[in-house]
């Protein structure tokens, strides 16, 4: 191959959006002609999500899955992806992150921040509260410490829903629930299942509070390197992995929960329109309040 | 002078090692109290490669780093002082190179967070390049004594006289 | 790869510091590659300083010497001298007891090693035993604090390996008891047929016992509470090292009123030696750890070793007897650095629990630090007991004996490594 890339994943091979990864690997080799190798390292093997972009930033071929969070950093607009309640299910989020808004400020990441994204439609589901008990309302999360990762924008979301954010690595969370370290977490349902942690909680809650939409993105110097019709493909194979991998997500989802329920853990549906309520301030606590109806109203087209 | 550093260097590890421990203990007792302290183990965290070079430096300077002497141990003892010179200026050239690096890389990535904390990450890769000095002059130091003691057949990294490597694990 | 571990080689033959060696051949990765950039390198070290159970390394580090200071470790050795100093062989028998008994305070066996050399080794000499028996036997028996909990072996392993601390911890219990029955088994042998055996020795009366118990009962109370502390949900594994730090203060100053201000200082001088010592080796480890993954290493080696065998446990036994060769030369605490992330997802692969693996490596690398030609345990306890290496090796094949008979039972029955793990987890 006359080009690699090395692709970086927090998740394990059994997750539902590996098969995403996989065919664009293999996409991307069959359209090249073998010009272009991707190679994929799953469970993190190249390093924490930031050790990889900081990698990609220093000209390393290597691509990283984060979410817009990781990115806020250098591109503020990013980290409102991961705001409460933005939208629901895959297709809403899907028209934000191929619109032309959205490609204004991957324009602007690359300029800036010497990153590529690739596509931003990998859709991982919605985020769901796991609990040791069962939950209705913000009440009933007071007190109780629910690991979250360590953004701001998760930890205003999570202290707005009325539970005390505790963060922790994702890895740490199975024996801290069960040996009562912390008493609740919050995660898409591939996770929860991927990390067991039906063993350890009685309850889902499904709330959505976060749509966890993710990215592949590389650096701007190794795509830069590539010749157009090479750039071309990878670009759009990455879109259409996008799809394969978040289709392949929802279709998951029912089986999952099936799953899950099977292991034992209720799982309950209810009325979000207090936590909706609830959260509603951490838009504007964080400086996304102009954004939250423009990105609103783009999902709902 | 050297001694009043070294003092410094040590008063300054213990207090890092001693805030470590502060930290995540209080980490661990405020989370089960319903407290957690979010910034705790990150500034631990932040604390510890620190420590972690400061004490590779003083260990430095009383050779109590780790090393093979299966097969030098049987040379002459000048021919062991030319050979440990030669391996202290390898070791130098390393050092300098992760100092060039490690500034670049510092400055790369100014904007990176640490954690949730609001700090820079460049406060943890900082200590590469800054620790990689402190080696440095561990070195340079041992390499002056050596040169100094050398009709006592004093070497750079091994400790000579009474005894092999320091207590390691 | 080839070249890396070439340059590694040839600097540590050399005489190089063990972190340089890895350093200088890790970033040579860097240097080689036309992808990587150099400055990643530097990525590498710093980051591997990020790793929440990486901490639990300075904690037990220091609680070690606080424990030396704290009056701890005197009294776990009045314990054993009053509970076995009667049996056949004596005081090889209080050498492996208090080794046990260490073990569940500190994580390190050549710390061990080298206390007990200063502590027991000229008594035994004083005694009649012979120094190659004395030697022999302090140093293979601090091969049990390797498995009991707190182990810095198990602790890196687990984090290197990505495996479960928690359950590493219980897992290495019942190994390290069993080992300690074995050895005493092997050195009441070779006693009994030396005439080691004090005429005038009584076994303790039940008061004596009561009362050495009740003078130690902090010590002995400690690795109790440890893992009940992890079970009960106080501390998560990587805290505990923190809270084994304040106890040993707390012990000291008011319990057993034996540690001063001067003290404190004192082994938190020696602690930050030892912390700068192991942990350089640590960080600049993390440059070849991401080489070894970035060239896929490991599926290399898995397709060699799959390839020519099938039975799991036989696979096993591959690994740990090419461990057992690579611990003759090389330090434990590299080994386990270096080669957990070639070998866990290997054994994995097979369907290997990597929590009974783990056992099985720590105690095959640490062995390695016990036997020649580098052994740190060996030569530390060599110089201080003044014995030649020679007399070593020759008293010390009984004590091995029992070692791989018990490595191969371990391998063979998982359930004495897993039966607590799973019963907790
Ligand atoms: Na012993
Ligand atoms: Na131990």
């Amino acid at each position: 191959a006359d080009y690699t890339l090395n692709v970086n994943t927090a998740l394990t091979p059994e997750d539902p959006l590996f098969k995403g990864l996989e065919a664009f690997r293999d996409t991307v080799a069959a359209r090249t002609d073998g010009k272009v190798e991707i190679r994929i390292f799953p469970s993190s093997q190249l390093g924490k999500d930031e050790d990889v972009l900081e990698q990609a930033r220093a000209g390393a071929p290597v691509a990283v899955v984060v979410d817009g969070g990781r990115l806020a950093v250098f591109q503020k607009e990013f980290g409102a992806l991961g705001a409460p309640f933005l939208a629901s299910g895959y297709d809403g989020i899907r028209k934000v992150v191929t619109s032309d808004l959205f490609a204004d400020w991957v324009k602007q990441l690359h300029d800036t921040a010497g990153l590529q994204v690739l596509s931003f439609n990998w859709w991982q589901g919605e985020r769901h509260l796991l609990t040791k008990k069962p939950v209705a309302s913000p009440a009933d999360l007071a007190g109780v410490r629910m690991r979250t990762p360590g953004a701001p924008v998760w930890m205003e979301t999570i202290r707005a829903m009325g539970a005390t954010p505790t963060p922790m690595g994702w890895t740490e969370v199975y024996s801290a629930l069960q040996q009562g370290v912390i008493d609740a977490a919050e995660a898409q349902h591939p996770a929860t299942l991927g990390a067991k942690l039906d063993e350890v909680i009685t309850h889902i809650t499904k709330t959505g509070h976060i749509n966890l939409i993710t990215g592949l993105v590389a650096g701007a110097a190794w795509y830069d390197s590539l010749p157009e019709d090479l750039r071309q493909i990878v670009s759009e194979e990455a879109l259409k992995a996008g799809d394969i991998a978040s289709y392949g997500t929802q279709d998951a989802l029912s089986s999952i929960e099936a799953k899950l329920t099977e292991n034992g853990v209720t799982i309950a549906e209810i009325d979000t329109t207090v936590f909706r309520e609830a959260t509603a301030p951490v838009y504007d606590m964080l400086g996304y309040g102009d954004l939250r109806d423009t990105l609103r109203g783009i999902a709902a087209q | 002078m050297t001694a009043r550093l070294a003092r410094l260097e040590l008063c300054v590890a213990v207090a890092l090692l001693a805030a470590i421990v502060v930290l995540v203990f209080a980490a661990a007792l405020m989370r089960f109290f319903g407290r957690p302290l979010i910034w705790s183990v990150d500034l631990a965290q932040l604390l510890f490669i620190w420590l972690c070079f400061l004490g590779a430096a003083r260990a430095l300077r009383s050779r109590a780093h780790l090393g093979v002497d299966l097969i030098v141990r049987h040379l002459p003892a000048r021919r062991r002082q030319a050979l440990e010179f030669a391996l202290a200026a390898c070791c130098l050239a390393f050092l300098a190179v992760l100092f060039v690096e490690g500034i670049d890389l510092t400055l790369l990535n100014r904007q990176r967070l640490f954690g949730d904390s609001g700090l820079s990450y460049a406060y943890v890769t900082v200590a590469v390049p800054v620790g990689s000095l402190l080696l440095a002059a561990s070195i340079l130091a041992n390499m002056v004594e050596a040169w100094c003691g050398r009709d006592k057949g004093l070497l750079v990294f091994t400790r000579t006289g009474n005894g092999q490597a320091g207590d390691g694990l | 790869m080839i070249t890396i571990s070439l340059v590694f080689l040839a600097f540590l033959l050399l005489g190089m510091p063990v972190a340089f060696a890895i350093g200088i051949s890790g970033f040579l990765f860097f240097v080689l590659s036309d992808v990587m950039p150099t400055s990643i390198g530097v990525q590498k070290i710093a980051s591997v300083s990020q790793s929440f159970p990486l901490l639990a390394v300075p904690f037990f580090v220091l609680a070690g010497h606080l424990m030396n200071e704290s009056g701890i470790t005197e009294r776990l050795f009045r314990f054993s001298h009053v509970a076995v100093s009667w049996m056949a062989g004596g005081l090889a028998q209080v050498s492996i007891i208090l080794s046990t008994l260490m073990g569940g305070v500190s994580g390190s066996a050549v710390a061990d090693a080298a206390m007990e050399a200063r502590v027991l080794g000229p008594t035994m000499i004083e005694k009649g035993y012979s120094r190659g028996y004395s030697a022999a036997v302090i140093a293979l028996s601090s091969l049990i604090t390797a498995t009991i909990p707190p182990s810095l072996g198990l602790i890196l392993y687990g984090y290197v390996g990505n495996v479960s601390i928690g359950r590493l911890f219980l897992a290495g219990i019942v190994p390290g008891l069993l080992m300690m029955v074995f050895l005493m088994v092997a050195a009441y042998v070779v006693a009994r047929r030396r005439g080691y055996v004090d005429a005038a020795a009584k076994r303790p009366t039940a008061r004596a016992l009561f009362s050495a118990t009740l003078d130690a009962k902090w010590a002995i109370a400690f690795p109790i509470l440890l893992v009940v502390s992890i079970r009960g949900g106080v501390f998560t594994p990587s805290e505990v090292g923190a809270f084994a730090v304040v106890y040993a203060v707390l012990v000291g100053l008011f319990a057993h009123r034996a540690l001063t201000p001067a003290k404190m200082l004192r082994a938190a001088g020696h602690a930050v030696e030892d912390i700068g010592m192991i942990m350089l080796i640590i960080l600049m480890s993390g440059m070849i750890g991401f080489a070894i993954i970035f060239d896929q290493v490991p599926q290399a080696i898995a397709g060699t070793l799959l390839g020519g065998l099938s039975q799991p446990q036989m696979i096993v036994a591959a690994i740990l007897a090419m461990l057992f060769v690579a611990g003759l030369f090389v330090e434990s605490t590299v080994l386990v650095l270096l080669l957990t992330p070639i070998f866990v997802p290997i054994i994995q692969k097979i369907g290997f629990d990597p929590v009974h693996f783990g056992i099985l490596m720590m105690t095959i690398v640490t062995l390695g630090s016990m036997t020649p030609p580098v052994g740190v345990a060996m030569y530390t306890v060599c110089s201080l007991i003044d014995c030649r290496v020679e007399d070593y090796i020759r008293e010390s094949i009984p004590f091995l004996v029992a070692i791989v008979v018990l490595v191969a039972l371990l391998l063979f029955v998982p359930q004495l490594s897993l039966f607590l793990p799973n019963l907790a987890f």
